[in-house]
């Protein structure tokens, strides 16, 4: 999904497809995934009854990275929206001359509530820039 | 405070299968950092530390679409932990892009 307000944009194809959520959780540092995992079900799914119970034994697909477009600002070229987000545990290396290819886990910025956040006030909701603006050039 | 906005950590990136059940959108693993309330007064950056929960990392599952933008943590050394190798407490660099300053700025609480 790429959409011209905001999206993102992961891989065609997997690159590690069916993870068991325990070698997930023991790789990527992720204790809690199958209780928040569970959480999310619970909060989103509640009408489903019948809905299938999540085992540590229940596999995903796994992604290394994400590309995300962030929202649009007036002053900010559209060329540099695009934002590329890793998320990768230590792999050993092939090679015994290398040692382990470090983890990379971004961190980044979330919009917890969409209604209330403040990303969408740019330079136009700043009122000192048009105080400055509706002084005269005299004046300065 | 910012509000609506809060940093965290993307441990995983995943799409549940079939069988776990159908979302709409790719999912992620996050630790979330307490929310953005106190400022460094030298560097007028936000202190970030992360968030706990019962002894351990407070975790969520979210939708990726509630990603916004990636952040530059900058390690917050003191005279406790100079050399060490652990840190526990991060300054959130606005003055990363154009982009991120703008976002946070006029959010500081004198």
């Amino acid at each position: 999904m790429l959409a011209s307000e905001r999206g993102y944009y992961l891989p065609a194809c997997c690159p590690l497809p069916r993870l068991p959520i325990s070698q997930i959780q023991e790789q990527y540092g992720a204790p809690l995934l199958l209780e928040a995992l569970e959480t999310f079900f619970a909060t989103n799914f509640a009408a489903l009854q019948n809905h299938h119970r999540i085992h540590a034994f229940d596999r995903l697909d796994v992604y290394k990275y994400i590309t995300i477009l962030s929202p649009p600002k007036q002053h900010v070229s559209n060329t540099k929206r695009f934002f590329k987000l890793r998320a990768t545990p230590s792999v050993p290396s092939h090679n015994n001359r290398k040692g382990l290819s470090p983890a990379v886990f971004d961190s980044a910025l979330f919009l917890k509530d969409a209604d209330t956040n403040a990303i969408s006030h740019g330079i136009e909701g700043n009122p000192s820039l048009f105080a400055y603006l509706e002084e005269p050039f005299d004046a300065w | 405070m910012k509000i609506g906005l809060q940093v965290g950590q993307i441990k995983v990136i995943f799409n549940v299968g079939p069988l776990v059940g159908k979302t709409r959108h790719p999912l992620a693993y996050v630790h979330w950092f307490r929310p953005l309330q106190s400022v460094d007064h030298v560097t007028q950056m936000f202190r970030l530390v992360p968030s706990s929960q019962q002894h351990g990392p407070n975790a969520e599952v979210i939708p990726v679409d509630c990603i916004c933008r990636p952040v530059h943590l900058i390690p917050h050394w003191h005279s406790g932990n100079i050399g060490g190798d652990e840190v526990d407490k991060f300054l959130l660099n606005k003055y990363i892009d154009l982009d991120l300053f703008h976002t946070l700025e006029g959010t500081v609480t004198m």
